[in-house]
């Protein structure tokens, strides 16, 4: 539709340049111009020549042009194109110009662009939202939960200033699935204390799926998936990228970076590379001591074409960072972090430094990916994939040995996938694939540790299809899928003896989605699907003092005759009781696209069976001091909720954005509240946008005002004291508790404001401008430290 | 025909990676020696005529249980007579049995050991103690490399007899904090335990 009219508006200006160009000519410039990407020739290009600009013409039909240029024998021209980026080049008479445009996701609504990219088979009915380029290199020193919280309906959950893992709809952890450029994450997923090592940086597009996207992404999905794809690597591109730097004030951290891509004919290819280091941060009041960061990334990757419809991809991508984790926040004993507990201030406050001491988290990552793409014809596909993954992870904490790790791990993945996307006939398309996944973990020895989790090494086979009827205005999806895995595990006891076991789970999933184009305007979705994820190692094995804390995972602790928790041995997976999670989710999508505004309504409910969490069950007195005790626990569980965007513009430059999310959640078992659940939040964003202001190309202005609410639904308060004192008795079957209640609503001020001048672009945006003092519910810090004070971050980007 | 053969090879390894990976088995890790953990707290009070008092506390899991439960002994000192109190500090859950005093002897500038005992229970030192108030009385004997208290070493003179009463130590970890202000409020606590005291004629 847009092309037509583009077209036709393009031909209208060819004919009409024509008419004026009927003086005298000497030269003439000729060209093609070429979508870089598809290599398709792009009809409606408008040529124009620099300094002259009422001197153009339109490409035609094959993408072809001819320019007169007066006198001169050579002349600069400016290629524009709705939806690419403009392109300015000189040009000799006589010669025939290659053009390739690339596309632009600035100037297109990029969540739409980006979106409809990312939705290959089984994901059509699925509400999916998109984070682009611009948003992501605005952010220059965000970590990936961070930025996907500017999606409605997506918050995340952090492990302090550093660590931030994404929640969807009221699931976090390993219940969002993480695809790294098309592979799962392989990394130590366990915990909120362990976010995804991914270099957002080096991603093109950042999207979220938030349904149980488990038929086409496997187990694991049960809240959705994040989808981060790296650079599309375009044919016939001359050498270009992106050059930034940048300054945040709190922690005087500072980031830079380099973005190179260049493609031939047959080959391209692009290569990168990110730094970011951030010293101490701080709340309004105080230091947050040992909160800083490095992090550096390297990224590459080439493309050739081996004949027409068979193209290989190979992607390599390395991430290595040592985060810091308050310091206050980890007692070296039981005694000392029931005193940061109840400190109004952490008890331990140094001045500013750069240094990361103990606790702190050292993790390297290693991606090596190989794609293969077969287009036997316009509608049959064949796509084999296989990446290697190697995860390093230390964990340093407080303690007499601080110099040696308190975890040591070495996890590698390796992930064989194929699948075949084909047309049965006009009305019917879909997908058939499968994969093999295989995880091997290993401890390194020399803790002086029992092992937190223990070796294990684990396998999954898959298989699945999705097709897709198309009837009218409306689509209906239907996806099945069978997963088997296997895991071999072995560990050490309390004792230090050894025990082993190995156990299978395996499950059919299925959806069934449909999309109804109601009007022009609105579009319906809905979801209906299964998902299921076998509990994690973590969650059955877990053992040992971490962070000064007891933690006990689902094997590890069992109910003897008298009713009393006992951990003397490993219970095998057989005598338990475990299951794996089983979810049932619905998710509802209605989206309005008018001329002035955009409306996005979702709904879901998604009831989770044999839900597995973490809950505090107690204190254990050690000569060290009463340490507080958190087990691995298992109910049945149901999470409904609704995510509201509404976008308006009020004239052509200003424009309002608004949105909230609401999740209900509860144990129905027990029919009492679930622990760290994202409480309800609202945010708004005034926006100015203007072209040619002043001195600069473009201006962008907004104010981002956002509430959230205290969580209502948070379980009762037991202090340490009183469990202590024994003014209350904690079991099994006593409802659930946190040791502190959560923390009042709070107001935050951020904003962001961006130049553009030629290749130049300048941007400072503003966290917490009011300086507010306040603590999230969903940051395990909350419990020592008060969150982040104002930080400003001024960032230059250079573009070429 | 032709076709059959030519892809054997790859269903073979496709198949033979889907049996070996499927029934690889997990090893063992090795075995830890689980060095921070402490099972045996005992206080030894030597008088100056070569009596000696011990008093045990004992935590058999070192906290690893999830039921872990630990037991104090009481202290029984003789009236007016002056003792030199030092530790013994173990981790008996590995072999050979860990002196854990030596560690903290060697980060001696992160230690410092904190006494709160009865009002007046010594007549020096007198009063209650350095742990409620950092300028309380304390007789240390042993000093750290910056010549700061330590109190792995030091000296009682108990008062008149006494009966219900307690004497509570606290080994402070104070790395970067530990000055000459710095009191057990301040870093973490390795460990804090209360003895009942009794003090007889």
């Amino acid at each position: 539709m847009t092309k037509l009219t583009a077209f036709i508006a393009a031909l209208s200006l060819f004919l009409w340049s024509n008419s004026f160009a009927s003086q005298r000519v000497d030269h003439t410039i000729e060209g093609t111009v070429y979508d870089a990407e598809s290599k398709f020739p792009l009809a409606g290009a408008i040529i124009s020549l620099v300094g002259e600009e009422s001197n153009r013409v339109a490409t035609d039909q094959q993408g072809k042009f001819v320019l007169p240029i007066g006198a001169a024998d050579k002349g600069e021209i400016r290629i524009t194109y709705v939806g690419f980026k403009p392109v300015q080049t000189t040009v000799k008479s006589g010669e025939k110009a290659v053009i390739n445009l690339e596309t632009d996701e600035k100037s297109l609504g990029a969540v739409e662009i980006r979106g409809d990219r990312i939705r290959t088979e089984g994901t059509k009915s699925l509400s999916i939202e998109s984070i682009d380029r611009e948003l992501i290199s605005r952010n220059q020193t965000a970590s990936l939960g961070t930025l996907l919280g500017n999606i409605q309906g997506v918050t995340f959950a952090s492990f302090g200033s550093n660590i931030q893992l994404p929640i969807i709809h009221g699931l976090y952890g390993n219940r969002i699935l993480i695809l790294n450029n098309g592979f799962k994450h392989g990394f130590q997923n366990w915990g909120s204390d362990h976010a995804p090592e991914i270099d957002i940086q080096s991603a093109e597009s950042i999207s979220v799926i938030k349904g149980a996207a488990a038929v086409r992404f496997g187990p694991d999905a049960l809240g959705g998936a994040v989808v981060t794809e790296s650079h599309s690597m375009p044919f016939n591109s001359e050498l270009n990228g992106s050059a930034v730097a940048g300054f945040q004030s709190n922690g005087r951290g500072f980031n830079t970076g380099i973005n190179l891509s260049e493609g031939y004919g047959n080959f391209s290819w692009h290569l990168g590379g990110n730094v970011n280091i951030v010293g101490d941060r701080h709340t309004p009041d105080y230091m947050l001591t040992n909160t800083g960061a490095r992090e550096y990334s390297a990224f590459g990757g080439a493309k050739f074409k081996i004949s027409d419809n068979l193209i290989a991809k190979a992607n390599y991508s390395f991430m290595r960072q040592n985060l810091g984790i308050l310091r206050a926040s980890i007692g070296s004993s039981g005694a000392a972090l029931i005193r940061n507990f109840e400190a109004e201030r952490p008890v331990i406050i140094r001045d500013f430094s750069y240094d990361i001491n103990e606790p702190n988290q050292f993790v390297s990552h290693h991606l090596a990916s190989l794609k293969l793409d077969w287009s036997i014809d316009p509608d049959n596909h064949v796509s084999f994939r296989y990446a290697f993954q190697s995860n390093g992870r230390q964990e340093f904490d407080v303690r007499r040995n601080a110099e040696l790790p308190i975890i040591d791990l070495n996890l590698t993945t390796q992930d064989i996938q194929a699948d075949y996307s084909h047309k049965l006939s006009d009305r019917i398309h879909g997908i058939v694939g499968g994969q093999i996944l295989m995880q091997s973990n290993a401890n390194n020895p020399g803790t002086g540790i029992t092992p937190f989790i223990p070796n294990y090494e684990g396998f999954r086979a898959s298989m699945f299809l999705v097709e897709t009827l198309q009837r009218g205005n409306s689509e209906w999806e239907l996806g099945i899928r069978y997963d088997y895995e296997r895991n071999s595990v072995a560990g050490r006891e309390r004792t230090q003896a050894s025990f082993s076991d190995s156990f299978s789970f395996s499950n059919f999933t299925a959806a069934l989605g449909f999309v109804h184009e109601i009007n022009e305007k609105t579009t319906f979705r809905s979801n209906v699907g299964t998902g299921w994820r076998p509990p994690n190692m973590a969650e059955l094995y877990s053992f040992g003092q971490h962070e000064a804390r007891q933690l006990f995972g689902l094997l590890r602790y069992y109910e003897d005759a008298e009713g009393n928790l006992q951990n003397d041995r490993v219970v095998s997976m057989s005598e338990s009781g475990v299951e794996a999670e089983q979810s049932y989710k619905w998710v509802n999508e209605i989206e309005i696209n008018g001329s002035k505004g955009r409306f996005s309504a979702s709904f879901y409910a998604n009831y989770i069976a044999n839900f597995i969490f973490w809950r505090p069950i107690g204190v254990v007195g050690t000569l060290r001091g009463p340490m507080p005790t958190y087990i691995f626990d298992q109910a049945n569980a149901f999470f409904t909720g609704l995510d509201l965007t509404y976008e308006w513009e009020h004239s052509p430059n200003w424009s309002s954005k608004i949105g909230g999310s609401y999740i209900w959640s509860q144990n129905v078992e027990r029919n009492e509240p679930l622990i760290n659940q994202p409480p309800i939040n609202i945010n708004y964003q005034l926006a100015f946008d203007k072209r040619n202001v002043g001195p600069f190309d473009r201006l962008e202005l907004a104010l981002q005002p956002m509430y959230t609410f205290r969580q209502f639904q948070a379980p009762r308060e037991v202090t340490i004291r009183d469990i202590i004192e024994g003014n209350v008795t904690i079991d099994l079957d006593s409802e659930i508790f946190d040791f502190l209640a959560p923390p009042p609503g709070y107001f935050l001020l951020n904003g962001f404001a961006k130049a553009e001048k030629g290749d130049f672009g300048l941007s400072l945006q503003v966290h917490n401008a009011l300086n507010t003092r306040y603590r999230d519910y969903l940051n395990a810090m909350r419990f020592f430290a008060d969150d982040l004070g104002r930080n400003i971050m001024l960032t230059i980007h250079y573009k070429f | 025909m032709y076709k059959t053969n030519k892809l054997r090879p790859l269903w073979i390894l496709i198949l033979s990676i889907f049996v070996f990976a499927a029934c690889t088995e997990a090893e063992a890790p090795e075995e830890e020696n689980e060095t921070e953990i402490f099972t045996d707290i005992e206080l030894i009070f030597t008088a100056e005529d070569g009596t000696v008092v011990r008093a045990l506390a004992e935590d058999p899991t070192g906290g690893l249980g999830i039921n872990s439960s630990f037991t104090i002994q009481p202290i029984t000192l003789k009236a007016n007579t002056t003792y030199t109190l030092t530790f013994e500090m173990l981790n008996r859950l590995v072999t050979p049995v860990e002196d854990v005093q030596l560690e903290i002897a060697e980060e001696d500038d992160e230690h410092q050991v904190f006494f709160e005992f009865t009002t007046n229970a010594f007549s020096s030192p007198t009063g209650n103690g350095n742990i409620q108030n950092r300028n309380g009385a304390v007789n240390y004997l042993d000093f750290d490399r910056n010549g700061l208290p330590l109190g792995l070493r030091t000296s009682w003179t108990t008062a008149g007899p006494r009966t219900n009463a307690t004497f509570r130590v606290w080994l402070a970890h104070q790395p970067g904090v530990k000055t000459a202000t710095s009191s057990a409020q301040d870093g973490d606590v390795d460990w804090d335990i209360t003895f009942p005291l009794t003090i007889v004629e």
